[in-house]
């Protein structure tokens, strides 16, 4: 008899289910047939006055009602929820705008020479800044550029005038070379340093000529750093700057404060060497000088002719740039332009 | 320097083409810059034979000539010219021809054409025409053993390739030189040079010897000077072979003797003058100018000369900028009968010093200011000697040479381990010491066999020391067969740059705050720096700007920033910038002072004003006053406060700021920047119709700053209790209390923090509110201890204190 009534119970509450509308009635509905004190409940409360055969027989008809009636409520529970909210009214139209979020951007060359500083660190080396206006000394005689070398004309360098009589000559430093003898004059070698910067040269600007860049500089010194090392050095950033396979080409060059002396070419990046615009189809990239640091600049600051070796090296970073993201005029670094500033 | 490659291989015997040639240059020595095929104009012009000449049936100045230009090729030329005659070989340009004339370097197309009734079917040519001179006197006779129907530029050997090479400054000594340039090529080709490396015969002084007296004042500014009198010389147009050299090197063909200067200091190196010996009186000097000698050039301008100037003068006046260039007064002309010829050595840095105080540069200057050889005379003197004998007819009068101290080669010890560390590769001793030989360098191994003994030659000044030698045999070797090597090095890691550090995350952050990084020129000018109102006298100026509005170097980054604000708002009319960089001035102690200042800038066109607790024309300052605050929190700088402006005048920086709506931002005591909008005035200045607020902050103070350490507080375990506060603050009557006429938030700051102590823990402003003469000020409150939670009463006393200090202080009720 308990039997047939737990089937009805089921039958029923399945029914009654059915004409549930609101989650008002759905609540009642819950007491009525699942509720503590529902027939239900009081059925599998009362199992414990059964003997231990019908205890099993009824209480598994009992859960199994019990279970069943859960289910069909979760079931009507969620697509009353469901119904319940008029979704249309509560449209967006999701390709609208927002409130507009400010992102700024690093100047591209900040960005690169961040890129930059972050490779060399990796290998150790150590960022060293010195001033933009320089005193002769430092941009010239300290690196072996002596006062009638042609670097000196007047047309490369910007001179500042000199107010009171004073016993130095000062200027806009013409390369961040000048940054080696200061670094030099204060530490012993081995050291190995990277020098970013912005450099001067009094030249008259177009497309591809500015007065104002951005330059690295990069010098190891120690007992036995070679030509060998400097080739390893230079592929190695590189090849993790631009994330591919790069060769290094030396040339025979001539630099006051270094001897042997190079013109540095990378196999072009664009090309990987085959040929391009961008390389005037040689396949190769003229990237800057270097050499290894001249003894003479060895003995400016300080150390003993002979002790020590090493080399130098110097990029344009805005060349880089102009290279890296095809950027057809050099003006546009200074220009301050925002539609310039924001693509990169 | 432009190479004739046709004259470098007959020197040097090279089988390269050109082409190859430039390739093994540029990696081995020097680049070359460009290849190309010499343009000689000369197509359809061809070696011919006058075979009969006849009177022109209709004009008496013109013949009418037969010329075989070919088996059976025989044309009918019109031809105007005095010297023609049967049996000539002449340059027929035939149909077809576009010929490059000298003179004008118009083009001149050959056509048949009717003159005067006959045809004629081409043109007999002078050198003019042939674009070999200036000669348009009659046509231009060749050798009799001239093969008819060549073409003429395979006869007079134009047909040539260019090579246009860049030689490195230390090199000017000997690769500025075809001799120079094929000793070169030979070493870089493993062979001797194809001449013959021999001194020439010293000269014999004629008995008579009538060379002037020379006499050298300056034996350091002119090392050797060397002179010969030629007699009865006889000024003509060089023969073809001299004039086709110069030409292919660039140069024109002046006449035989000025050919033969040119062609010397082409193949040598060694640059040569000549004057007209017959406008010389007395003995040559050389010597400093006086001061404000003058002298007119050969080209017909007068210089002011400095007492630097190493001059050549007679007796009577100065005759030529040594070096330089020659005077007009003792130049060779057509008429010149008896020359002077000088082969000197001077010093580089005097040449130097002339040339870009006179703005001169020449090919003499050129060669002399990069440092030539005292002992080159002698390769020069014996050919010179010869030349103007077979060519310009003259014969030797005399010869003076004056070399006081004889330059020697010198000996540099090489060691083979020092060649292995400098290049990091195993080159074998044999090999570097097979390349010192190839490069004309003596060289013997010393007793042990672990160095070498390398004689320079006096030709090669560069070559002072060991490293000049490693670049030689590394250069030689092939730097592209070094093999890239990891250096040993020390892994201690490298020290930090904690301000380029610090610099970098102050930008990262910014960006992330929504501004953008711009970069502008360190220099300005004074119309910048008065519409900013800066002080002239601090800028530091420089001596030679590209123009006057760069002349100045900037002591703020304002005005540069202030020109792009103008410039972008042209296309857009909100934006956040900032830019750090180096401003400069004059120290006070030191001549300058350099520093890295922080500028960042809100732009806000005026209708885009908003606001909320602040009336929506300040709402740019404070927005920006609301990030800055953000920015030291970010990087923990501390007490920071926000003083009005007015107490700071002195700064001169301060000067673009508005007067009463700007702050100097402290952090305690230390000044770390000004805040505020963008003077009115300087607005107008600078064309900007925007609310501009700028933030100028010195980089050093900011990092300086931060807070060195940052320690745990430990949690509060119970809640604070939050109320608020209104008080009504009537306007003071000026000038008492305080010059400000309106209580501060910062004071009412001051006075919660001072009464509110121990237990009021936060405050914050929620409310302004003015009308007539009260201000009032709305704050919530929290209050809280570390060990209990409040009672209402501990609060309302903190409270009362608060309200009790107001009233005391600046007279504030509470409002109800």
């Amino acid at each position: 008899m308990l039997k047939a009534r737990i089937s009805t119970l089921e039958a029923e509450g399945k029914n009654a289910l059915k004409t549930v509308k609101t989650i008002a009635d759905l609540e009642a509905w819950e007491i009525k047939y699942l509720g503590r004190k529902s027939e239900l409940g009081n059925i599998l409360k009362s199992l414990k006055n059964f003997s231990s055969e019908e205890k099993k027989v009824i209480g598994s008809l009992a859960n199994g009602a019990r279970q069943t009636l859960a289910q069909a409520f979760a079931e009507t529970k969620a697509r009353l929820l469901e119904q319940s909210v008029d979704w249309e009214k509560e449209r967006i139209d999701v390709s609208a705008p927002g409130v507009a979020v400010a992102c700024g951007h690093l100047h591209l060359i900040t960005q690169l020479e961040h890129q930059i500083e972050d490779i060399f660190v990796s290998m150790g080396f150590t960022v060293a800044d010195g001033p933009e206006v320089e005193s002769e000394w430092y941009n010239f005689d300290a690196l072996n550029v002596s006062p009638d070398h042609p670097a000196r004309d007047m047309q490369d360098t910007f001179w500042l005038q000199r107010d009171e009589p004073q016993k130095e000559n000062f200027l806009l430093r013409t390369h961040t070379s000048s940054v080696q003898a200061r670094y030099m004059e204060t530490h012993t070698p081995p050291f190995r340093i990277i020098i970013p910067g912005k450099i001067f040269r009094n030249e008259a600007t177009d497309a591809s000529h500015e007065h104002t860049f951005h330059q690295f500089e990069c010098l190891m010194v120690g007992d036995d750093v070679s030509v060998a090392n400097f080739k390893y050095i230079a592929q190695a950033f590189f090849e993790n700057f631009f994330e591919k396979k790069v060769l290094i080409r030396l040339r025979p060059s001539f630099f006051p404060f270094t001897e042997p002396s190079f013109e540095f070419d990378i196999s072009c990046v664009l090309c990987d060497g085959n040929g391009c615009p961008v390389c005037k189809q040689s396949g190769w990239l003229e990237i800057g000088g270097a050499g290894m640091v001249n003894q003479k600049v060895f003995e400016a600051a300080g150390y003993p002719r002979g002790k020590y070796q090493g080399f130098a090296w110097g990029f344009g970073v805005t060349r880089l740039a102009m290279m890296k993201y095809k950027i057809s005029d050099i003006r546009l670094f200074m220009g301050g332009d925002l539609r310039f500033i924001r693509q990169f | 320097m432009r190479y004739s490659y046709n004259w470098l291989k007959e020197l040097s015997g090279t089988k390269k083409s050109p082409k190859q040639l430039a390739e093994i240059l540029m990696m081995h020595a020097f680049e070359v810059e460009e290849v190309w095929q010499f343009p000689h104009h000369l197509e359809n012009v061809v070696v011919g034979k006058i075979m009969k000449l006849e009177k022109h049936p209709n004009a008496d100045k013109l013949r009418v000539a037969e010329v075989a230009v070919g088996k059976k090729d025989t044309r009918r030329i019109v031809c105007g010219a005095w010297n023609a005659a049967v049996g000539q070989k002449v340059a027929v340009a035939l149909p077809g021809a576009k010929l490059s004339v000298s003179s004008t370097g118009e083009t001149l197309e050959i056509k048949n054409a009717v003159l005067r009734g006959v045809e004629s079917q081409g043109m007999l040519c002078s050198a003019r025409e042939l674009g070999l001179g200036n000669n348009h006197d009659g046509i231009l006779v060749l050798e009799k053993d001239a093969a008819v129907g060549t073409p003429f530029a395979k006869y007079a050997g134009l047909e040539d390739s260019i090579l246009e090479i860049k030689i490195l400054p230390d090199r000017g000594s000997d690769a500025l030189s075809y001799r120079g340039m094929a000793r070169e090529i030979a070493a870089l080709g493993n062979h001797q040079p194809r001449f013959v490396e021999k001194l020439s015969e010293p000269l014999k002084t004629p008995t008579n010897n009538r060379a002037p007296k020379i006499v050298v004042q300056n034996n350091q500014a002119c090392r050797r000077y060397f002179g010969i009198v030629f007699n009865d010389v006889t000024a003509e147009e060089s023969p073809l072979w001299l004039k086709a050299k110069l030409i292919l090197s660039g140069l024109r063909s002046v006449s035989n003797i000025v050919d033969i200067t040119n062609y010397l200091m082409l193949l040598t190196g060694q640059p040569l003058h000549v004057f007209d010996a017959d406008k010389l009186s007395g003995a040559i000097t050389i010597r400093r100018a006086q001061s404000k000698e003058r002298l007119t050039l050969l080209t017909g301008e007068t210089k002011t000369l400095s007492a630097e100037d190493l001059v050549i003068a007679d007796d009577k006046q100065v005759l030529a900028l040594a070096g330089v260039m020659g005077g007009e007064y003792a130049t060779v002309t057509k008429e010149t009968k008896n020359i002077f010829l000088e082969i000197a050595n001077f010093d580089a840095v005097s040449i130097r010093r002339s040339k870009v105080r006179h703005n001169l540069p020449t090919d003499a200057s050129y060669r002399f200011e990069r440092g030539l050889d005292p002992n080159l005379l002698d390769e020069v003197t014996g050919e010179a000697y010869a030349l103007i004998t077979a060519l310009a007819f003259g014969k030797c009068g005399g010869v003076k040479d004056i070399y006081p101290r004889k330059v020697k080669d010198w000996k540099i010890t090489l060691s083979f381990t020092r060649v292995k560390n400098v290049l990091g590769a195993k080159i074998p001793p044999s090999e570097a010491e097979k390349y010192l030989r190839l490069l004309g360098l003596a060289v013997k191994k010393t007793a042990q066999g672990k160095s070498l003994e390398v004689t320079v030659s006096t030709r090669r000044p560069d070559l002072r020391d060991e490293w000049d030698l490693i670049e030689e045999i590394g250069r030689l070797y092939g730097y592209d067969r070094i093999a890239p090597k990891q250096p040993r090095v020390s892994l201690a890691p490298s020290a930090k740059n904690i301000l380029k550090t610090f610099e970098y995350a102050v930008k990262k952050y910014l960006t992330h705050s929504g501004f953008d990084e711009l970069l502008t020129y360190s220099f300005y000018g004074e119309r910048d720096q008065s519409a900013a109102h800066l002080p002239l006298d601090k800028h530091l100026t420089l001596i030679n700007p590209m123009n006057p509005e760069q002349k100045l170097l900037r002591m703020t980054l304002v005005p540069a920033i202030l020109r792009k604000v103008g410039e972008n708002l042209r296309h857009f009319n909100r934006f956040d910038i900032f830019e750090l960089g180096s401003v400069f001035a004059h120290g006070d102690k030191k001549p300058i002072k350099e520093k890295k200042s922080l500028l960042i800038t809100t732009v806000r066109a005026k209708k885009s004003d908003q606001g909320n607790t602040v009336s929506k024309a300040d709402a740019t300052f404070f927005s920006l006053k609301e990030k800055m605050l953000a920015l030291f929190a970010e990087f923990h700088i501390q007490d920071i406060a926000f003083v009005p402006l007015n107490k700071f005048g002195d700064m001169p920086e301060a000067a673009v700021f508005h007067p009463t709506r700007s702050a100097i931002v402290r952090s305690g005591d230390k000044v770390l920047g000004i805040l505020g909008e963008l003077h009115p005035f300087m607005a107008r200045n600078f064309g900007i119709d925007a609310r501009v607020v700028l933030a100028e902050f010195d980089v050093a103070s900011l990092a300086e700053a931060r807070k060195a350490e940052i320690l745990f507080r430990p949690l509060s375990k119970f809640p604070f209790a939050t109320r608020d506060i209104s008080l009504i603050f009537p306007r003071l009557p000026e000038g008492k209390q305080s010059a400000a006429k309106d209580v501060t938030v910062a004071e009412v700051e001051t006075l919660l923090l001072e009464a509110g102590a121990p237990l009021l823990k936060k405050y914050e402003l929620f409310d302004v509110y003015e009308k007539g003469d009260e201000k009032s000020l709305a704050f919530h409150l929290s209050f809280g201890a570390d060990d209990r939670t409040l009672s209402g009463e501990e609060m309302d006393r903190t409270f009362d204190r608060i309200v009790a200090l107001a009233k005391k202080r600046f007279m504030a009720s509470l409002r109800l």
